[in-house]
């Protein structure tokens, strides 16, 4: 059972060990720790960055609001946090131990995800505008200037990433009209208008939109394999059809071919509770492992054929990576857990269990990123 | 500049802490019998193993023994079609049910074995999401009597969930295949139609099934493990790495949840009109999970109570009280609400006053 609350006082002491000197994160040296890093929070609500080492140090550092999506630069290892939707703010995290803060634009909202432009110079992040119309902030990415803005092509964009060319920004278009009371609780009578959409991040000309054809399903969280394979995390709003029969929750969208669901089982869409948090690819062996935290599950299915693979059973898991080798498939959850789960087998490699009792994990992982200390 | 966190005692344990400093100025001696037992992690982990010993077991074990009367019940009623046997064979099945329904908070552990198709599903159909399959069950009993195949084991071995379990049983000896409900009417069917006696036994073999292995796993190998689920769940070794109170309180809020997403009261058991009696077989199952039983030294309310939080045992205790109520006034409506309230009390009352961590609870949109 958690007990931290009760004993942390005794733990307390070791978990202020990780040094954070010798910054830049992405630069591998000799000796070298691999830390993971998530937007996290401690047991007394305190939020911010959870940065968790394989040593098994843990520790928050404090951004005074709650965190969502993460991404790191490709030119200098820098990493952003965004904040969780509505966000005001976002955080890079400096080589100097420094937290830099920047604020959102009046009239706009962070949408909890951002990606940097494939050579640093630019950070893009999912913005909306009060009505859920999307947009495409562009901020220098090192002082984080605004630039501009792009439209995202509809409504409430969440996870936005990089295509492998560089150029191509993919965009999970969530479709979900927030309320105007708490930026985040969807309208009941609002429809799901959700997309995937690709922009030319030059210039913000849009390149291709899909859309799937049950339109309570939101796309939200997306990830793409080197040869431009995408694979999306869906939820949908249940509260808002009127029969219980399963829906599908990930969708495909192999290069030159249009966004198709995933087959699995009824029963199994329907022990996913709508809901998938997190997704990722393992490249080498063309697996996708997307995260269910309302169902406790992750699910893993081969990408060529779309065929399901198997599941692995953790409670309130969201976050998942994979490992620095890709040897592993790495899964976090709200209790601080962590777990490497073989891609061949699907089994758990227990001897490299973590466990944090400070810090809970949040809904994304980014790591692992070498820190020489 | 980056801050590192400071932490600081949540108010519930400084209430505990204070509380036991009490104690140890004031026990001078130790502890005596009617202390009230303070929130420590051994007084959680004794509370438990109450609720397990107490609770769950023996109610795994009643809906097997349930399960194995409805056998001999169902065996004496078709050597002998009778207005007294048809009876026996009925309160036979009302036991089952109020069995299950007091196994169902506890839907995890050999219950829960299979994403796709776990156990209870085989038993309560009700369960994939409230979806009713009481039409499905009426056709598929009329398919059974009116056929010429065998209904042997090897035919109810393939039987889909959604045709079996204690649905299928009650719609079996609670109405004719016409959809009469007199007894009388009954007898008759099951006098000219002797293939119904071959559904029924059929249909509680597989009950019958779930529930010994359910008892065999809960008490004495769970999958081969040569050890009972019982001892691995209190040891911790959960099969998705939740820690076990976090397992139980969380599977209980979403029973809960269930009961009243599902509007349960509403289309459980209404063949036999056994709806209500079920939904207070249910209810008590959760509150013992709180209140524990008559042999419990400790229960959570206790523990509760000792770190302070007097207030939310009041509200939980509160709203127990108006389930029950709702329950003896066939209120589907307030009773929905109750358990509404009830959801969030095992959802962030208990588990705060506790001092538990059952997740962050992702929401819709991240």
């Amino acid at each position: 059972m958690s007990l931290s609350r009760r004993t942390f006082l005794q733990q307390a002491s070791v978990i202020s060990t990780l040094s954070l000197a010798g910054l830049p994160y992405a630069v591998r040296a000799e000796n070298a720790n691999e830390y993971w890093w998530s937007a996290g929070s401690d047991h007394s609500d305190g939020n911010g960055v959870a940065v968790f080492s394989d040593k098994g140090n843990s520790r928050l550092l404090e951004t005074g609001f709650r965190g969502h999506g993460l991404c790191v630069s490709p030119d200098d290892g820098r990493i952003v946090m965004m904040a969780r939707r509505p966000g005001m703010q976002g955080a890079e995290l400096m080589a100097d131990q420094n937290l830099t803060l920047f604020d959102v634009r009046p009239g706009r909202q962070f949408q909890g995800h951002a990606c940097f432009s494939a050579d640093g110079a630019r950070l893009f992040t999912s913005e909306i505008v009060d009505s859920g119309d999307g947009r495409i902030g562009i901020r220098n990415a090192h002082d984080f200037s605004w630039l501009g803005e792009f439209s995202s092509y509809g409504t409430e964009p969440h996870e936005i990433k990089m295509m492998p060319d560089g150029v191509t920004l993919a965009i999970a278009n969530g479709g979900l009209t927030p309320s105007a009371d708490d930026g985040r609780t969807a309208d009941k009578n609002a429809l799901v208008q959700s997309s995937l959409v690709f922009i030319d991040s030059r210039d913000g000309r849009l390149i291709h939109k899909y859309s799937l054809p049950e339109n309570k399903a939101s796309i939200r969280h997306l990830d793409i394999a080197p040869d431009g394979t995408l694979v999306t995390a869906l939820q949908v709003q249940r509260q808002w059809l009127d029969d219980t029969e399963p829906r599908a929750l990930v969708a495909i969208r192999r290069p030159d071919e249009p966004l198709q669901l995933l087959e699995a089982p009824g029963n199994l869409w329907l022990a996913l509770r709508d809901y998938m948090g997190s997704v990722v690819i393992h490249p080498d062996y063309g697996v996708a492992g997307v995260t269910s935290p309302r169902g406790n599950l992750v699910v893993f299915w081969e990408l060529s054929q779309g065929k399901l693979l198997g599941y692995f059973p953790l409670h309130d898991v969201c976050g998942i990576a994979l490992s620095q080798q890709h040897d592993c498939f790495v899964v976090t959850n709200s209790a601080g857990d962590m777990r490497f789960i073989d891609p061949v087998s699907l089994k758990e490699l227990k001897p490299l269990r973590r466990h944090s009792d400070t810090v809970r994990w949040d809904n994304h992982l980014l790591g692992p990123l070498p820190v020489s200390v | 500049m980056m801050r590192e966190k400071n932490y600081t005692l949540s108010t519930s344990v400084c209430a505990a802490l204070v509380f036991t400093a009490f104690l140890g100025l004031s026990g001078c001696g130790g502890e005596r019998q009617n202390d009230e037992p303070v929130l420590t992690d051994a007084t959680l982990a004794t509370a438990l193993r109450q609720v397990t010993d107490n609770s769950i077991v023996p109610a795994v074990d009643t809906f097997a023994q349930a399960s194995s009367s409805m056998s001999a019940d169902i065996e004496a009623f078709c050597s002998d079609i009778s207005a007294d046997s048809l009876t026996q064979v009925q309160d036979g099945w009302r036991t089952l049910a109020q069995a299950w329904y007091r196994v169902s908070p506890y839907l995890f552990g050999p219950v829960n074995d299979d994403v796709v198709f776990p156990d209870y599903l085989y038993i309560d159909s009700l369960r994939q999401r409230g979806n009713n399959y009481l039409a499905t069950v009426r056709t598929d009993i009329s398919t059974m009597v009116e056929g010429a195949f065998e209904l042997d084991g090897s035919y109810f071995s393939t039987k889909e969930f959604n045709k079996v379990g204690i649905l299928a049983l009650e719609v079996a000896l609670f109405e004719t295949r016409s959809g009469l409900p007199s007894n009388d009417d009954l007898l008759t069917e099951y006098r000219d139609e002797p293939r119904k006696c071959d559904v029924i036994r059929g249909l509680n073999n597989i009950v019958a099934g779930y529930s010994s292995n359910m008892q065999t796993e809960w008490t004495t190998d769970y999958q081969n493990t040569g050890t009972s689920y019982r001892d691995l769940f209190l040891a911790g070794d959960t099969e998705d790495g939740s820690e076990p109170l976090t397992l139980l309180l969380t599977r209980a809020q979403e029973h809960l949840d269930y009961l009243k997403q599902r509007s349960v009261s509403s289309v459980a058991a209404t063949v036999s009109g056994e709806t209500w009696v079920l939904m207070q077989a249910t209810l008590e199952a959760v509150e013992a999970i709180v209140a524990g039983t008559g042999n419990s030294g400790v229960s959570f309310y206790q523990l509760m109570n000792s770190a302070g939080q007097s207030t939310a045992v009041t509200t939980v205790q509160e709203n127990f009280a108006r389930a029950y109520e709702a329950i003896r006034d066939k209120n589907t409506t307030d009773f929905n609400t109750a358990c509404a309230l009830l959801d969030g009390n095992f959802k962030r009352d208990i588990p705060d006053a506790l001092a538990v961590q059952l997740g962050i609870n992702f929401s819709d949109g991240d």
